[in-house]
């Protein structure tokens, strides 16, 4: 499966060095984002990412952002991640991700409220008991509300990017901390009752809502706290739903997600691998790129694994 | 821990009916409380000749008892009675795909989906396509799958497009209820000649039903605007309805109504047999009659008052009834507390 869906991966970049989600598509970043990372490891992928990498850095807005797609240029702090993320691995790119991680970190915020709400939550912290609900993170678009996958994306680039510069004077470490912390608080905040997570809504008019293992594993792999209880939590509710998951999408996460956290994920890997022989995935370049990290996963290949 | 004030509702949760929340963000934030009358006044505008309002409107309910009878059959009457051109014409079927769950009706039904695939070839359509664009799952692999559409898919050679995934291309709106002046869309809904809208049966816990003009939110973008679709809740579900619904106009609806959901939709209510389908060329009609055969009046529906005045029929008098009378097939539905003054 590995080979073919690299082969598939190389025949499908577009001619500017990006891909669409499916074949013939206009590039889209996170498509591109995962492709590139699903090839730096990978012998055939040379001149490929040098497109890539070519077409990243021409499409770089001054602000160091991407916008979602190529027919787009509203510039997406979600997607920015994704390319920071990818871009991570290759040198020569440090000016790059530079700009990148600081277009993410001033995309980091609260959502919109009223003064009159914000003066209840400020009243409200007087109470000792009192958690503050709107904790910043981060959106699909601006000015809404934050959401569990683009915070997760942005928690993934900005504490890989921490780690790359922890060494460096003006690594701005000191700046995107407490931003981190604050992220992965939304995160805890907006999981769901049996753990895990959805798209970021733990419950709706008072019922609760149920988890999702593609989201789960998402936000598990931003968190990488295998001794947080919640993530412990979640971990347990996803090791019960990825049974029944018939996505390869998520069982490519979740097989990544449980590598991270040593766990087993080679069933997960060979259930995915049934679903291509079925569907061959449906010809989504997302997918197909997540189930090739997902396997390099398996040997301890992962852009997303954190140091220490 | 305590939550007092839930972040997570108010997050997805949608204008008032009186006024949106960017009204009052922006009121609340510049002007103080007092100018909120004025959002509240603020009169939305259309572009004449965008969308012309059908003189007289049409909709057909045909009874369906049961998924497993020859819904081909029924489709392609209901069809013929509209005398659709259809011949060499590119369709999008646009379905209701949320999420799965065993023992529940949240999606169009994938018998009605083959069905129709089935009755648009017959009849001489250029090519079949079915697209959705789910508002909360990224992982559409899987739904195809747990939802048991993909085998009608496969058997009939039809392509599924995960508009979530498509190319965009930004249109202006014909209406601003909204208060922007455009949105972007999926390229394959711009490029077919026959958009089928193809909702189930829905309560709707924001917005009261969804159904043939709720569903084209399906038509937007995630990749541009999120899982959830949080721009559209944004800016108030009711009016990115009427929004979407001014700008692509779905040339017909086929409501799977054989089981609807009735109490907390449209994720988590309760399955209502009703065992019907019906069609319609106007979708403003077309949700007023299901409005009414699930006992509900779509005069109170807030997308439908609106919609009403420039969009389609909504009174009866506007609205050729084929196929069965309402009164015939009246079932009624459950809503939750916040909805019960849409009951009949």
């Amino acid at each position: 499966m590995r080979t073919q869906i690299i082969n598939f991966l190389l025949e499908q970049q577009n001619t500017d060095g990006s891909w669409g989600f499916s074949p013939g598509k206009a590039g889209a970043i996170e498509a591109t984002a995962y492709a590139l990372m699903s090839l730096t490891w990978e012998e055939p992928g040379r001149k490929a990412i040098e497109r890539t990498l070519e077409f990243l850095r021409k499409t770089q807005t001054a602000r160091g952002a991407w916008p979602v797609t190529t027919q787009d240029s509203e510039e997406a702090a979600w997607a920015t991640a994704l390319a920071g993320l990818a871009l991570l691995g290759f040198e020569g790119t440090d000016s790059m991700r530079s700009a990148a991680a600081q277009f993410v970190v001033d995309s980091f915020g609260r959502h919109p409220r009223p003064w009159v709400l914000r003066l209840a939550d400020w009243m409200r912290s007087f109470d000792a008991s009192y958690v503050e609900e709107n904790r910043g993170g981060w959106k699909w678009n601006p000015d809404t509300a934050n959401w569990v996958e683009p915070t997760s994306y942005a928690l993934m680039f900005l504490k890989k990017f921490q780690q790359s510069v922890a060494n460096s004077p003006a690594s701005g470490g000191s700046t995107m901390k407490p931003i981190i912390a604050e992220a992965e608080l939304l995160l805890y905040q907006r999981m769901c009752k049996e753990g895990g997570w959805n798209y970021g809504n733990a419950r709706v008019l008072g019922e609760e809502l149920r988890p999702y293992p593609l989201t789960t594993a998402v936000a598990l792999i931003a968190l990488q706290n295998a001794s947080n209880p919640e993530c412990q939590k979640s971990l347990g509710y996803l090791q019960r739903a990825v049974r029944e998951e018939r996505s390869a999408l998520a069982l490519c996460m979740v097989a990544h997600c449980f590598s991270l956290y040593g766990i087993q994920a080679e069933p997960w890997m060979q259930a995915a691998t049934v679903l291509y022989s079925e569907t061959q995935f449906f010809h989504n370049i997302k997918t197909s790129a997540l189930a090739v990290l997902a396997l390099q996963s398996l040997n301890g290949k992962s852009p997303f694994r954190l140091a220490g | 821990m305590n939550y007092p004030l839930s972040t997570h509702d108010s997050a997805l949760s949608t204008r008032s009916q009186e006024f949106s929340r960017r009204c009052f963000l922006k009121a609340a934030s510049t002007l103080g409380l007092v100018s909120l009358s004025s959002c509240a006044g603020r009169k939305p505008t259309w572009k004449k000749g965008g969308y012309r309002k059908p003189n007289q409107s049409q909709v057909a309910i045909l009874k369906a008892a049961s998924y497993d009878r020859d819904l081909t059959s029924v489709i392609l009457d209901g069809i013929k009675s509209f005398h659709l051109d259809v011949v060499g014409k590119r369709v999008l079927l646009k379905p209701n795909l949320v999420e799965y769950e065993r023992d529940t009706v949240i999606n169009t039904h994938p018998a009605v989906i083959g069905a129709a695939i089935e009755a648009f070839l017959k009849l001489g359509a250029k090519e079949v396509k079915v697209g959705e664009g789910p508002g909360h799952r990224r992982d559409t692999d899987g739904l195809l799958l747990a939802s048991g559409l993909y085998p009608f898919l496969k058997d009939t050679k039809t392509q599924f497009v995960d508009l979530n995934l498509d190319d965009i291309r930004r249109m202006p709106l014909q209406s601003d209820f909204m208060g922007i002046d455009s949105l972007y869309f999926a390229d394959t809904v711009l490029q077919s000649d026959l958009l089928v809208s193809m909702p189930k049966l829905k309560t709707h816990h924001w917005a009261g039903m969804t159904l043939s003009m709720k569903n084209l939110f399906g038509i937007v973008p995630g990749v541009k605007y999120g899982w959830p679709k949080n721009f559209l809740h944004w800016h108030g579900i009711n009016e990115s309805i009427v929004d979407i619904n001014s700008t692509i106009r779905s040339h017909f609806s086929i409501v799977d109504g054989i089981v609807g959901m009735e109490g907390n939709g449209p994720i988590q209510g309760t399955p209502k047999p009703v065992g019907v389908l019906v069609f319609g060329d106007d979708p403003v009609a077309v949700d007023a009659t299901c409005a009414r055969v699930v006992g509900l009046k779509p005069e109170r529906i807030d997308y439908l008052k609106s919609a009403k005045a420039f969009l389609g029929n909504l009174d009866p008098a506007g609205i050729r009834q084929l196929g069965e009378r309402v009164s015939q097939v009246v079932k009624p539905f459950e809503v939750i507390e916040s909805f019960r003054h849409l009951k009949i």
